[in-house]
């Protein structure tokens, strides 16, 4: 079977890995306008303010959309089939969104709007991925 | 405000292989069928050809070699980074703009071999944007656009009817169409029971993969006066784009970068939708059309499944569409059948495909991230 690719730490994205790794969820964030930006981007694209600070954020989010792979195709996911593939908009900002697999629920579950919460799932030693669960109606996770 | 390229382009010959699962022959050799196929058919000379635009993965300086075109002062890729449309509308450009006089445009296409599945996105590993999707089995381009799909689907209540009324519709149209891949017609039941491939995109959603070439003779509506065919005028080009580079980390899925092509089309062209006999809309993914119909102003934002579920893109709907069949059923050309097709309509040359009295169309639409239209009329 394929290998998984894992992610490659590079300047611009270590601080999101680095932070998964110690079960937070961190974005980069401008501090002179405030606009988060997530994948990594080299400046704010907002105000081109050149350095972006790495910020915690809650772990919170909706669901934006999301698909069900059927097909063959994505090495490392040969085993899992079906599986889903979400788009979550986080809770600080509309627009900033990340990608993940959904943990402990059924694709029947979701909506556009579900609210998700992030969970960590360690593959190695050196990668930890952000994943996600359908929140609560009580903030917590079921 | 008047377009200065309004008109100024005009479509002469058209060239089309088969669309074959196995051509059998070599992508050079079923790519200089078609080329010359598409010389001959405009009843041009070879020595004629000034520009040459084109998409994919064939080496487009092999071909010059292989037509004996001495020099070209036009060489250039799509309009707007995508599908043949833009090749189409590259070319136009160029004539229109008096950077060469005769172009030939083709796209040529290559089923898949063993080996290679270009579907996948993560050749280069888990590295810049593609960290954040590899490691989530989020590589392969279908996958791109089935969130968007979905979407329409939770937002606007589009229907698997209603998408499945437009695969039915394009096999059937397909069955007219001797180059097309797909000719067996099908029921909705047989949509309706095609396999998720990335839900809610199903396998009869998806354009099969073909080797295949189009292409097309563009020149000035001068030089088309003693040529064989009628020429077909080119009234618009454009493109358009918005600032993110995928479809999945898109910031907008009620929308694709078509907006911002249909921004100057209508003006440019000195027309609107309403004025479409019929359109070519890009079908890659038959959901694709969805957007191309509210996005080039077909239908208002959300309607595009209403559209389809009415019956309104059949030959005898308000807005007849692909009658080819679309990439759908014809086969996987990046759209480039569609630039064909409109060719062959508007000069009555579609045998028992063609639509009665139809004069003026467009081609719009693109790869979810990228875009391109243009307006043509007899």
């Amino acid at each position: 079977m394929a290998e998984l690719p894992l992610p490659v730490r590079d300047d611009l994205n270590r601080a999101y890995w680095d932070g998964a790794q110690a079960e937070k969820l961190v974005i980069l964030r401008c501090p002179a306008c405030q606009a988060y930006t997530h994948p990594p981007r080299a400046m704010c694209t907002t105000c081109w303010h050149e350095e972006l600070v790495p910020t915690e954020v809650s772990g919170r989010g909706t669901l934006y959309s999301w698909s069900v792979m059927h097909s063959k195709g994505n090495p490392g996911f040969e085993d899992r089939l079906p599986y889903a593939v979400l788009i979550v908009e986080l809770a600080e900002q509309k627009d900033l969104r990340v990608i993940g697999n959904l943990v402990g629920g059924q694709p029947s579950d979701l909506a556009i709007g579900t609210p998700m919460q992030v969970v960590f799932e360690k593959v190695n030693e050196d990668i930890t991925l952000p994943q996600w669960r359908i929140a609560a109606a009580d903030g917590g996770v079921r | 405000m008047s377009n200065p390229l309004r008109d100024r382009a005009v479509i002469v010959g058209v060239g089309h292989t088969p669309s074959s699962r196995h051509m059998g022959k070599s992508p050079m050799r079923f790519t200089l069928e078609a080329c010359t196929q598409a010389i001959e058919d405009a009843g041009i000379d070879r020595s004629e050809i000034d520009g040459i635009v084109t998409v994919g993965t064939l080496n487009e300086l092999e071909v010059l070699q292989h037509l004996g075109l001495e020099g070209v002062t036009y060489h250039a890729g799509p309009l707007g980074g995508g599908v043949g449309g833009g090749v189409a509308a590259n070319a136009a450009l160029a004539v229109a703009a008096g950077l060469c006089d005769v172009a030939l445009a083709f796209v040529t296409m290559e089923a898949p071999r063993p080996g290679i599945t270009y579907n996948y996105m993560g050749h280069n590993g888990a590295r810049g944007d593609d960290a954040f999707t590899l490691p989530y089995g989020d590589g392969v381009f279908m996958q791109h656009f089935a969130p968007w799909y979905q979407r329409r689907r939770q937002i606007d209540g589009v229907t698997d009817e209603q998408i499945g009324a437009y695969v039915v519709a394009m096999r059937e149209n397909a069955s007219r169409n001797p180059n097309a891949v797909w000719r067996e017609p099908i029921t909705m039941d047989d949509y309706l029971g095609s396999r998720y491939v990335a839900d809610p995109l199903r396998l009869l959603d998806c354009d099969m993969p073909v080797d295949v070439c189009g292409a097309v003779i563009i020149t000035t509506p001068e030089r088309a006066k003693d040529l064989k065919q009628k020429p077909v005028y080119v009234s618009a080009m454009t493109t358009g784009q918005r600032p993110r580079p995928s479809g999945i980390f898109w910031h907008d899925y009620d929308e694709m970068p078509y907006k911002w092509a249909a921004k100057r089309l209508w003006s440019n062209a000195g027309v609107g939708p309403e004025d479409m006999d019929f359109a070519m809309l890009y079908d890659g993914f038959s959901p694709l059309v969805l957007y191309c119909l509210q996005d080039f102003g077909f239908v208002p934002k959300g309607m595009g499944g209403e559209f389809l579920g009415a019956g309104e893109h059949l030959a005898t709907g308000s807005l007849p569409l692909n009658p080819h069949g679309g990439n759908n059923s014809e086969g996987r050309s990046w759209g480039f059948g569609h630039v064909c097709e409109a060719v062959l309509q508007l000069q009555g040359r579609a045998g028992e495909r063609q639509l009665a009295d139809v004069h003026t169309t467009m081609i719009g639409g693109g790869g979810v991230v990228n875009s391109s239209a243009l307006v043509l009329h007899d």
